[in-house]
């Protein structure tokens, strides 16, 4: 086995799959700067491409855009807030925060080394136990999957915010948001009041496009900020302090672990699992009320379930040709072309073909890396350019992107009512992260609920009678109360002793 | 009085919500009658789903109207209300602008529009400035966008830009 | 909705090109004989679903083909929405020339003009093509399941529908129609059953797999590594003969359902009014792939086998199969 590994690194290691890797690295992290464009478009775009490439430099080079794009979309959510997919909302919360503080580079080095390292433990476990793990990934059904769900968006949803309250409905708005459009099991229309663009629903591009980055961008220009850092940024190849890394290594770990257990849950991308890890962060972490404000932890964790996510998703694809999410089902398509059948035989039939692409993985990985880091100091100077430039540039390639997601005019009007929205929301208060918490579980969420209820025969206990979900209740209904009884305390604190308490 | 504004938003929102709760319960009716006309039967349909989800709007802006009118927003932990300035219209206009622009004038006339009127207009450059760097800005995206990555933009007269 | 813009009036645009297009004709007479002139730049195939599904890999492997044959490029390009509503659309829609065509399939047109109202095209309104490949369907039970064929399964419907628990697809996909005309033929109601309903085959088999359904049907090349897992159990082939993955599961023929027989096909169409010369052109070249050993092998690597039939005999199926379905409404 270990033979076949080294011979697998051998493959990898050629200069011409080098070199591929480089490109892909390069042109995945352009692709994925720009806003809408994530993983899955970039690897859809250079799938003709890869295709004519031999199998081994293809995967390599797929590998290559993949982690490439993912690390562009978390590159201009750190330093201009704007989040280059539903995975990227995550770290915008503290990432922009930091780079206003003049620490983007940090954030951006700790980003890169992080998902390296999540990516890495990830191939490794790939690697050596992918058939049992496999196994993990059949276990949830329906009633588990909303368990899972309902527990997250309570928690997350309630107390995301000031105040559990506000947060529920924006919530409730997002799931709302979501039922716009053909329903996701039989294919009814609803909401759609005749139009042909309201039946094909909300893309959740422009809504996050609109209500992170051009909310964010007018309530700047309003404010009329100078620049996203105003100071001199230190040096050109800067590297976060040891304090810095000392502080992200705990955060890297938990990040990797959830984003790792959840990948292998099939619908459970990197857009569910960043939240989730970012809100675990927030529960763990000794100093909370830091979060939102440039808290490197809520940067290291939700990046490296990012990358741990994708890496696992793996698993039950190779396995059992099940991809997770739509970036995968593109690579199982690329398998296939090239006689790759998934399945337990993989291993054993095409053995040395399967070591190598294992190897390629942690080559695509390391090379992102490798090209990355030493870049971060450039792209932090993004943070300097002067808002009045900066600002409209961004406005304007949000628009662009919007339209160019879906090749929709209509987009382009959803991107800037939402940059309305997102800038409104900003001046009253409100968290604008749970109606994008909402969007994304929408369909899910639903989906999840109207199976099981058709499973049991219209019956709530199957969700009690099966441990699993009942486990995954009982942890939710935990972690809320705990939250609840906590906040319920810092409120007490705070209030005038007559003030009457509410929700 | 910065409460006062606050209560009156919180107000107003909790009664746009619940509008919104009564709209999407006629919605749900209607869906209703579309799910019987296609014979499907199930435990909890799309139009269940949609009245659930309607319910738990009204439940929960009921609780938000009622905290609104008893209590201080300080305690509530939401930080104060800004006021609304002017700034942020002209970018807004713009983006309008774009967006109308766009399907017939076509990408790059409406992209240069767009940088124009906000470069000019909102920041202190001096308009031969804006407009050379609108210009500068915008043959950039056509090249990045048109030609590099082919997007079909729809496009105007002889030249498709 | 239509993100095209008219081109400004050009008188003198329009004159040129005029002058062009006779000069053409003039130059194109005595090769109008010859097939040569179509097709002299690239094709598209909208694909009204999204990359990687069961549709869009089998049109690859055509777009590869015919690519490769006539040495010209080939895209696939897919335009998901509104279940294969938005492509299908764009494909109908564009311009007659034989530039742009339709990976066309149940789901785009016998069974979602039977299960999906108000769609902005009929089924007649196309050009037929031709049709060039199949995916292989079974119906599928847990691995832990005490079925072991049909009868069985019948038997335990007819028992206790209320606690009969399975999965299926949309009711536009050719998945649901097996499973509906399964049970019209053991003449349970599908109300009486708990019938769960999934965004398709991968979920299916993956429901099965984990044990959460007893029964659905999917295409086989989906469910293999599963099956070969032991996670899964095939007790009846949907096609006319057993296929080579299973050999030892029999046909629905030979469990005594014959009537049952829904094909996860995937043909070319194109917006009505294809000139005659296209029609031709792709009617020769899907008739080289199914007898082109090649073909067949790609075909058979991403578990599709070939299932030609030309223009008329495929216009034929696709009406039958659209009554078909029709049936299995009520």
């Amino acid at each position: 086995m270990d033979a076949g590994l080294l011979q697998g690194f051998a493959n990898a290691l050629s200069p011409v799959n080098v070199g591929w890797a480089l490109l892909g690295s390069l042109v995945g992290t352009l692709i994925g700067v720009l806003p809408g464009l994530g993983p899955a478009s970039a690897l859809s775009i250079l799938l003709p491409v890869t295709l004519h490439l031999p199998p081994d430099a293809a995967l390599i080079m797929m590998m290559a855009i993949y982690h490439g794009a993912q690390y562009g979309g978390s590159t201009t959510a750190i330093l201009i807030n704007v989040p280059g997919e539903a995975s990227s909302v995550a770290t915008c919360l503290d990432g922009y925060p930091l780079a206003r503080q003049g620490r983007g580079a940090s954030a951006l080095a700790i980003v890169a080394i992080g998902s390296f390292v999540a990516a890495t433990a990830s191939i490794a476990l790939l690697g050596w136990i992918a058939p049992p793990l496999a196994n993990l990934s059949l276990l949830f059904g329906p009633p588990e999957y909303f368990a899972l769900l309902l527990a997250s968006l309570v928690a997350l949803a309630g107390f995301s915010g000031p105040s559990p309250v506000r947060g529920a409905l924006a919530a409730l708005l997002g799931l709302l948001l979501t039922t716009v459009g053909l329903d996701p099991l039989d294919g009814i229309p609803r909401f759609t009041f005749g139009s042909m663009n309201l039946m094909t629903g909300f893309d959740i591009v422009p809504v996050l496009i609109g209500l992170f980055g051009v909310g964010e961008v007018l309530r700047s220009m309003e404010s009329d900020l100078k620049a996203v850092f105003v100071g001199r940024l230190a040096r050109w190849f800067p590297m976060p302090s040891r304090a810095e890394l000392a502080a992200s290594a705990a955060p890297i770990t938990r990040g990797s672990v959830i984003g790792f257990v959840l990948g292998l849950l099939p619908g459970m991308g990197s857009s569910v699992t960043t939240w989730i890890a970012y809100d675990v962060e927030r529960r763990v972490s000794r100093t909370p009320e830091r979060f939102g404000h440039g808290e490197i932890a809520g940067v290291a964790s939700p990046e490296a379930a990012n990358n741990a996510t994708a890496i696992s998703g793996m698993i039950p694809l190779m396995a059992f040709g099940i991809p997770t999410v739509p970036a995968l089902a593109i690579m199982l398509a690329a398998l296939q072309i090239y006689g790759l059948q998934p399945g337990p035989l993989l291993f054993e039939q095409h053995a040395a073909f399967t070591w190598t692409v294992i190897a390629a993985m942690f080559v695509g990985n390391a090379i992102c890396l490798v090209l990355n880091l030493p870049l971060v100091g450039l792209w932090a100077r993004i943070a300097s350019v002067p808002y009045r430039l900066l600002g409209p540039l961004i406005l304007i390639v949000a628009l662009v992107a919007a339209y160019g997601a879906r090749n929709s005019l209509f987009d382009v009007w959803v991107v800037i009512a939402f940059g309305l929205l997102g800038y409104l929301l900003r001046k009253i208060g409100w968290p604008p992260a749970p109606l994008i918490l909402g969007l994304v579980l929408g369909p899910m969420f639903e989906s999840s609920l109207r199976q099981s209820l058709a499973m049991s025969g219209g019956s709530l206990a199957i969700f009690a009678q099966r441990p699993l979900s009942a486990g995954l209740l009982a942890v939710g209904a935990v972690a809320i109360a705990g939250a609840a009884w906590f906040a319920h305390r810092r409120r007490a604190r705070r209030a005038p002793p007559d003030a009457p308490d509410w929700a | 009085m910065p409460e006062d504004r606050a209560r009156r938003v919180d107000l107003a929102l909790a009664t746009g919500f619940a509008l919104l709760g009564v709209l999407v319960l006629l919605e749900a009716r209607r869906v209703r009658e579309a799910v019987a006309d296609s014979g499907l039967v199930e435990e909890l349909d799309p139009a269940d789903f949609v009245a659930l989800l309607g319910w738990a709007l009204l439940a929960v802006t009921a609780v938000f109207a009622i905290a609104a009118l008893r209590r201080s927003r300080e305690a509530d932990g939401a930080p104060p209300i800004e006021p609304l300035s002017r700034r942020p219209l002209v970018p807004l206009a713009s983006m309008l602008g774009f967006a109308a622009l766009l399907p017939w004038a076509g990408f790059t006339l409406a992209t240069f529009a767009f940088l124009a009127a906000v470069l000019a207009l909102d920041s202190r450059y001096r308009p031969a400035v804006a407009l050379a760097a609108a210009g500068a800005i915008t043959a950039l995206l056509h090249g990045l966008f048109v030609v590099a990555l082919g997007v079909p933009f729809p496009v105007l007269g002889r030249f498709g830009i | 909705m239509s993100t095209e813009v008219r081109m400004p009036f050009d008188q003198r645009r329009l004159r040129r090109r005029v002058c062009i297009v006779a000069a053409a004709m003039a130059g194109l007479v005595p090769l109008a004989v010859s097939a040569q002139s179509y097709p002299d730049r690239p094709i598209s195939l909208v694909v009204p679903f999204p990359a990687g599904g069961g549709i869009d890999v089998p049109g690859r492997v055509i777009a590869e083909y015919v690519g490769r044959k006539w040495k010209v490029p080939v895209n696939v390009i897919n335009k998901p929405g509104a279940s294969g509503a938005t492509g299908t659309l764009e494909a109908l829609t564009a311009k007659p020339d034989g530039y742009t065509l339709l990976v066309d399939s149940g789901a785009s047109s016998s069974i979602q003009s039977v299960f999906v109202k108000n769609l902005p095209y009929t089924l007649e309104n196309r050009s037929w093509v031709g049709r060039s490949l199949a995916l292989p369907m079974a119906y599928f039970v847990k691995a832990d399941s005490p079925y072991r064929t049909l009868k069985d399964v019948e038997a335990a419907v007819k028992r206790e529908p209320a606690k009969f628990v399975w999965a299926t697809a949309a009711p536009s996909t050719v998945l649901n129609l097996s499973l509906s005309q399964f049970f019209r033929q053991v003449g349970v109601p599908i109300t009486a059953t708990r019938r769960v309903v999934t965004t398709g085959c991968p979920a299916v088999a993956q429901a099965l797999a984990g044990g959460h359904v007893e029964f659905g049907a999917c295409a086989i090349n989906a469910a293999l590594p599963l099956i070969e897992s032991g996670k899964l159990r095939a007790i009846g082939v949907l096609m006319p003969a057993r296929v080579p993955q299973l050999p030892d599961v029999a046909t629905t023929s030979e469990q005594g359902y014959p009537k049952l027989k829904a094909t996860a096909w995937v043909g070319v169409s194109g917006p009505p009014g294809l000139p005659a010369d296209v029609l031709a052109a792709w009617g020769k070249v899907l008739a080289e792939a199914a007898a082109d050993p090649a073909f067949r092998e790609a075909a058979a690597k991403v578990g599709t086998v070939p299932l030609h039939a030309p223009s008329d005999a495929y216009r034929a199926f696709v009406l039958e199969e659209a009554e078909a379905a029709r049936q299995a409404l009520e």
